[in-house]
């Protein structure tokens, strides 16, 4: 700038009027600048929201996907795809009729026989009958079946179920039904038909009664009872808040009170803001790990989405608002100043605000049965969440409760909140659901502590919930 | 909040100390970027663009003149490189379209606002309007600019000879100043 300038008075005044003339950016304007400044906070959001997207996944994978070992055990058996051996025998071979033979077994005289009444049969108590390896030994006495992979009875017999009747099933054993006999069985010696039968009749009887005197009834082991437990909930709130602070009569605790900007309205500012509770949304999944049979400590992630509406005034000018601020060291104290249409007391028509709150919190708690039983329960719970507002855009009351700004600067960024709830419980099945109402305060003040009003929020929900056993 | 505290602050990235700078100059600052943008959107983006390059290069300041002068010189090298980056300065521009910018003859103000000058001002066309930012209000050189718009100097003198003299027409027609008699003070605001 090094020309040799020759101001004229026309230079001059454009000169002068041009540096007077301001304009007051938009707020979007600094919204941009402080998200490419920092960067920091959307790694983080990145961060909690794939956190919670892989919780929601496990948690569902857990939750909808059946238990394999029941699974496994309810699976229906092909009888015949099992073996394909069997469907080519049977059209060579005579098929014997083994089911009536097993009569015997059952006090009741009533024998499941094919494998479809297998399936039908919704098989309860399971017992597994062991050895039964020896059942093949008649057979192979007779020197007919042994290489045959159809009549190897051991390797396709690999449970009994007693069928809720007090008959016995054979489960996951193509061949109890189907038992191929070739020609080449028929014992020498015998001629009729009577002889044959009374044979095969006695060495049926044989093999019973070895049944009865060497089968051992396994009780299956039970599943050791897992101590975790994985919940997800969903609970409608109404949000709410409670001002403190600000005003003159708290003069003690704020140092606003020697400067012109301070405050002529005495009282809480709660008096003097006209708010009302909305309707939120808290969405969580948390671990709990059974310490006793009674209590147990959880922990997890909790989106929450809180809001409450004001009542303002909007003007066609805007009008200059000040927010003075608390010293930390208690003198020289600083301001904000900004310009707002929205105003508290007055204005061109009415406004309804709405302050949105979206946090990130990680409760952790301690949970405690008070009574029920296995089935149905009745539980406390508290908990103690630090949380992560992840935005900062609501109206802030400026300090003589005149007008509505809004300054992202003056927000907390982390804070604590406190829960307490109380909640039925009801087993169903691998599940465990659950319902009751719970009370959310958070400890410490939306707002830094520079700023001299108070604002802690509140909500009051139904928390409905659904748990599973987990590991 | 002193500037030293903020200027301190910023360094730290510290975000009440970056607000506080961004409050305390934005107003002027975009007034500069509305007198070279197209419309205040544009200003607005300019004005983004240039606050991001002010705290990112905070460290680079020393303290050789005001940090307020620090602040403009980088705004407007933004708006210049934003008027480069969308070829509007070097639209063509002649004496005939010049004369036919039309003026709104029904405000005639009392005093004269920094509003209405800023206002006629942005009615230049692109070109005459950047050379006459710069070199009447922004203080900088022909030579300055010639290198800073990639132009001739004698270019840039022209340029700023006919925008002068456009922007005496439109203030005389709208009646914001007025041609005086005598040679003194040929320059006041109609009362």
């Amino acid at each position: 700038m090094d020309r040799n300038f020759t101001n004229d008075e026309f230079e001059e005044l454009i000169k002068q009027k041009a540096d007077q003339y301001k304009l007051y950016p938009s707020e979007k304007v600094w919204k941009r600048i402080y998200s490419s400044l920092h960067t920091g906070r959307r790694w983080f959001i990145t961060g909690m929201a794939l956190l919670i997207t892989g919780i929601l996944f496990i948690a569902g994978k857990e939750l909808l996907v059946p238990d394999k070992h029941l699974a496994s055990i309810k699976k229906p058996i092909d009888t015949s795809t099992a073996n394909p051996a069997v469907e080519t025998e049977k059209n060579s071979v005579a098929q014997f009729p083994i089911a009536p033979n097993f009569s015997t077994f059952n006090p009741d005289n009533n024998v499941q026989k094919t494998a479809g009444d297998d399936e039908k049969s919704g098989v309860t108590n399971p017992i597994i009958i062991s050895n039964i390896l020896a059942i093949d030994d008649p057979l192979n006495a007779n020197g007919t079946t042994g290489d045959n992979p159809s009549t190897n009875i051991p390797g396709k017999m690999n449970a009994l179920k007693n069928s809720p009747d007090n008959s016995l099933v054979f489960e996951n054993f193509p061949l109890v039904n189907n038992v191929v006999v070739s020609g080449d069985v028929v014992k020498p010696g015998l001629t009729t038909d009577a002889e044959l039968n009374q044979s095969i009749a006695k060495e049926e009887s044989t093999k019973i009664s070895w049944l009865q005197e060497s089968a051992s009834y396994a009780i299956p082991k039970q599943p050791r009872k897992s101590r975790f437990q994985l919940q997800e909930y969903l609970s409608p709130t109404a949000s709410f808040r409670t001002l403190s602070g600000g005003g003159n009569y708290d003069v003690p605790k704020s140092n606003v009170q020697n400067i012109p900007i301070a405050s002529t309205h005495l009282g809480s500012p709660n008096d003097y803001v006209d708010h009302k509770p909305a309707a939120g949304v808290e969405l969580g999944a948390t671990i709990a790990y059974r310490l006793t049979r009674n209590i147990a400590i959880k922990t997890g992630l909790q989106l929450n989405y809180s809001r409450y509406t004001i009542e303002a005034y909007s003007s066609y000018r805007p009008q200059p608002a000040t927010i003075t601020l608390n010293s930390v060291y208690g003198y020289s104290p600083n301001s904000i100043t900004s310009y707002t249409n929205v105003q508290n007391f007055g204005g061109n028509s009415t406004e309804t605000l709405q302050n949105q709150y979206f946090d990130l919190s990680a409760p952790v708690g301690l949970e405690i049965k008070v009574l029920g039983n296995e089935k149905l329960q009745f539980n406390i719970a508290a908990t103690i969440e630090p949380t992560y507002l992840l935005n900062r855009n609501s109206y802030l009351l400026a300090t003589d409760y005149s007008n509505y700004i809004k300054d992202p600067t003056l927000f907390r960024r982390w804070n604590f909140n406190g829960g307490i709830e109380a909640f039925v419980s009801y087993k169903l099945g691998q599940f465990r659901l659950q319902a009751g109402p719970q009370f959310r305060y958070q400890l410490l003040s939306t707002f830094v502590g520079a700023y001299p009003i108070k604002e802690n929020l509140k909500e009051y929900g139904l928390k409905i919930g659904l748990s599973k056993s987990i590991w | 909040m002193t500037e030293e505290a903020i200027f301190q602050g910023c360094l730290k990235n510290d975000a009440a100390a970056q607000r506080e700078l961004y409050n305390r100059y934005s107003p002027k600052m975009l007034a500069v970027c509305y007198r070279f943008g197209h419309n205040r959107e544009d200003a607005e983006d300019m004005l983004q663009e240039g606050f991001i390059k002010v705290f990112s290069q905070l460290h680079t300041f020393q303290n050789k003149g005001a940090f307020e002068g620090w602040i403009r010189k980088i705004i407007v090298h933004t708006c210049i490189n934003n008027l480069k980056k969308n070829k509007r300065f070097n639209e063509s521009v002649d004496l005939v379209y010049a004369s036919a910018i039309q003026t709104r003859e029904e405000s005639v103000p009392s005093i004269v606002q920094a509003k209405q000058i800023v206002e006629c001002i942005r009615m230049l066309p692109i070109g005459y309007r950047t050379v006459l930012n710069l070199y009447a209000i922004e203080g900088y050189s022909h030579k300055e600019i010639s290198e800073m718009l990639d132009i001739e100097e004698s270019t840039s003198r022209s340029q700023y000879t006919r925008a002068k003299q456009m922007l005496e027409d439109i203030l005389l027609r709208k009646r914001i100043i007025q041609k005086p008699k005598e040679k003194t003070a040929w320059l006041t605001a109609v009362r």
